[in-house]
């Protein structure tokens, strides 16, 4: 069975989108409150941590849109989104990784070695960090969430959340060299 | 302990990404827009697949038809199938069941179900699922000694935090990783019980306490090791160390191996363990060449460690491992299958070594699964012989549940229960060959629960 991350047949396009009219027509009114409040923050935070954030949280927004009765009863709805969000950044990162993983194994000229830390800005360090790492940096250091709601986020304890981010200080000390003096 | 103790607050590094340039730049009216699409599309796929249910549920009274008809024809006797199925059913009687479980997060993050005989299951839960929405940590836990019909809250010590899954040597003993006190703020200890459950007692991992077990495996009651992470008490990061953590006194003492912990997925059969593959896929997302797959193995329990090798195609992440006994161990993973339509791609596929971890080989692809199961969640295997496992589709959710009587070589679907709608299954374990219990998760997020069965006897 193939996997990865080639295209679906999704259907038509233009037929989606006549179709996206009526779906505005039936949107709640308190969801288009919450989208519009939180996706354009929630992309750019868990962006520091992966390049597909802004898919990741389009699905997870439409998970919601389709629970919206129940999920909107929640305290904090965006808690829900985030997890989901972070899910689907971890397991896609799966399937990527296999396609990244088998693109490198094809390819046949030499590869250049990774750039040398020192050529490095921090965008690009942080980038450099195993996936769980770097959703962690996004959420806590970039996006100001409280430990707890990072654990939340992620679904784990805030014992092992405060584990991952020291790895991931220590990857970014290691990656930079010397310590950092912004 | 607060957040500032641990010295995680950083202000510099939090100022210093804080000022990086936003990205993507974000045009909420198009966000909107492919929001609305891409709802309609979900919308559409979900009609189709009721549709496709309704045509499976005709063509199954179709055959039901050709059944009956042939059935009062004489004819050949029919050839016996290569796969006995037990029909899986919904097993829970306890509607709704007491404890929620996590959505799949991959194997290294186990939805906490343990079954060391066919009818007696521990499950940890992530507390009850009222409506505020927000995940809570592991600080329930259940038992079922009726293959999963009904649950009691186990006892837990107050105050606990479970770290990783239970793992019960036998149906009444078990041991986990656990912290104790306040959530952050607590120290780490193994949890352990001797009467299924009724009693606890708990040992400080290591002698300051400074560890949390990340994972857990067990050869015996009193032979266990897994990875910890340091929360140190210096607060000093500079003093961080993952590790390999070793115990053959029930958890009094602990011993540091396999510094720094290479990461990957472990298990063991008597004093067979093995270590598969490791963080492979994350670092080609990040830019940078994936390191490449590895195996570990040892046969003195994890005292000391050698090298082994995987097939050249070999694409690990993290692998769905099962040591069923002697030598023998399965994994699932990912092969390079070749170009698909002219684009590289990569099979589920399962690996199995015969000699304690020392060799890996292929062992068979999933080619005749659905597309949608694409990533393999968990693998559960009684005997070398009998295997099940669960994959899971990124895009779904759905999970299929399949099994394999002859060493993994080839597979069939398991039929899940009529009725049972698009579901997750984050784990499944087989005590025996005729007996394995699933946690289905029919939410996308992390509630309910429902328990699967094929034990005919539960």
């Amino acid at each position: 069975m193939p996997t990865g991350s080639a295209d679906c047949a999704e259907g038509d396009t233009s037929a989606d989108q006549g179709d996206a009219d009526l779906a505005a027509a039936d949107s709640p009114s308190d969801f288009v409150v919450f989208f519009r409040s939180n996706f354009a923050f929630l992309v750019r935070v868990l962006a520091v941590g992966s390049d597909h954030a802004e898919d990741a949280v389009q699905e997870a927004f439409v998970e919601a849109h389709l629970r919206w009765d129940r999920i909107s009863t929640y305290d904090d709805p965006l808690a829900w989104v985030r997890l989901v969000a972070v899910r689907r950044l971890q397991n896609g990162n799966r399937s990527r990784g296999r396609l990244g993983g088998a693109l490198f194994r094809l390819r046949s000229e030499p590869q250049s070695p990774p750039p040398a830390a020192s050529d490095l800005d921090l965008a690009q360090v942080v980038q450099r960090l195993p996936l769980r790492q770097r959703i962690a940096v996004a959420l806590f250091y970039y996006g100001d969430l409280p430990l707890k709601e990072v654990a939340d986020a992620m679904g784990v304890s805030v014992g092992a959340t405060k584990a991952t981010l020291y790895a991931a200080r220590s990857n970014l000390k290691s990656y930079l060299g010397a310590p950092r003096h912004d | 302990m607060t957040d500032t103790d641990l010295d995680l607050a950083d202000p510099d590094l939090r100022r210093s990404l804080q000022a990086l340039p936003a990205r993507p730049a974000i045009d909420l009216e198009d966000a909107w827009t492919e929001h609305q699409v891409r709802l309609v599309r979900r919308r559409r796929r979900q009609h189709v697949e009721q549709g496709a249910l309704m045509l499976a549920g005709i063509a199954a009274v179709a055959v039901a038809v050709v059944v009956v008809v042939t059935s009062i024809v004489p004819t050949a006797p029919p050839r016996p199938s290569a796969t006995p199925q037990t029909p899986w059913r919904t097993v829970s009687s306890t509607t709704p069941l007491p404890f929620t479980a996590p959505g799949i997060l991959g194997p290294g993050s186990s939805a906490g179900l343990t079954c060391p005989a066919a009818s007696v299951c521990y499950v940890e839960s992530l507390g009850p699922a009222v409506g505020g929405g927000t995940v809570t940590t592991r600080r329930s836990a259940y038992r079922s000694t009726d293959g999963g019909a009904s649950w009691e809250a186990l006892p837990l010590p107050p105050d606990v935090t479970l770290e990783s899954p239970f793992v019960c040597p036998t149906p009444t003993s078990c041991v986990a990783s656990a912290t104790v006190g306040p959530d952050p703020g607590g120290f780490a200890v193994l949890l352990a019980t001797t009467d299924r459950g009724d009693h606890w007692v708990t040992h400080r991992t290591l002698d300051n306490g400074a560890y949390v077990l990340l994972s857990l495996v067990c050869v015996s009651f009193s032979t266990c090791m897994g990875h910890a992470t340091a929360v140190t008490s210096s607060n000093n990061p500079e003093h961080l160390d993952v590790a390999l953590l070793r115990t053959v006194d029930g958890g009094n003492h602990w011993t540091v191996g396999l510094n720094p912990w290479p990461g990957g997925q472990m298990a063991c059969a008597g004093r067979n363990c093995v270590l598969l593959d490791g963080e492979t896929v994350s670092s080609h997302a990040a830019g940078v060449p994936p390191h490449p797959s590895f195996a570990l193995y040892s046969s003195d329990a994890g005292r000391s460690w050698s090298t082994g090798s995987v097939p050249a195609d070999w694409i690990g992440g993290s692998v769905p491992l099962s040591c069923p006994g002697g030598d023998h161990c399965l994994a699932l993973g990912f092969i390079m299958s070749g170009p698909f339509h002219g684009r590289p791609w990569s099979t589920s596929a399962l690996v199995a070594t015969t000699d304690g971890g020392r060799t890996w080989h292929q062992q068979s692809t999933f080619a005749g699964l659905p597309r949608y199961a694409t990533t393999p969640t968990s693998l559960s295997c009684p005997t070398p012989e009998d295997c099940w496992a669960t994959l899971f589709d990124d895009d779904g959710p759905h999970s299929v549940i399949d099994s394999s009587r002859d060493g993994g070589r080839s597979w069939n679907l398991v039929t899940l229960p009529a009725g049972t709608p698009p579901t997750m299954i984050p784990q499944l374990t087989c005590p025996t060959t005729e007996a394995c219990t699933a946690l289905a998760v029919l939410d996308d997020s992390r509630k309910p629960v429902e328990v699967l069965t094929n034990n005919p006897h539960p």
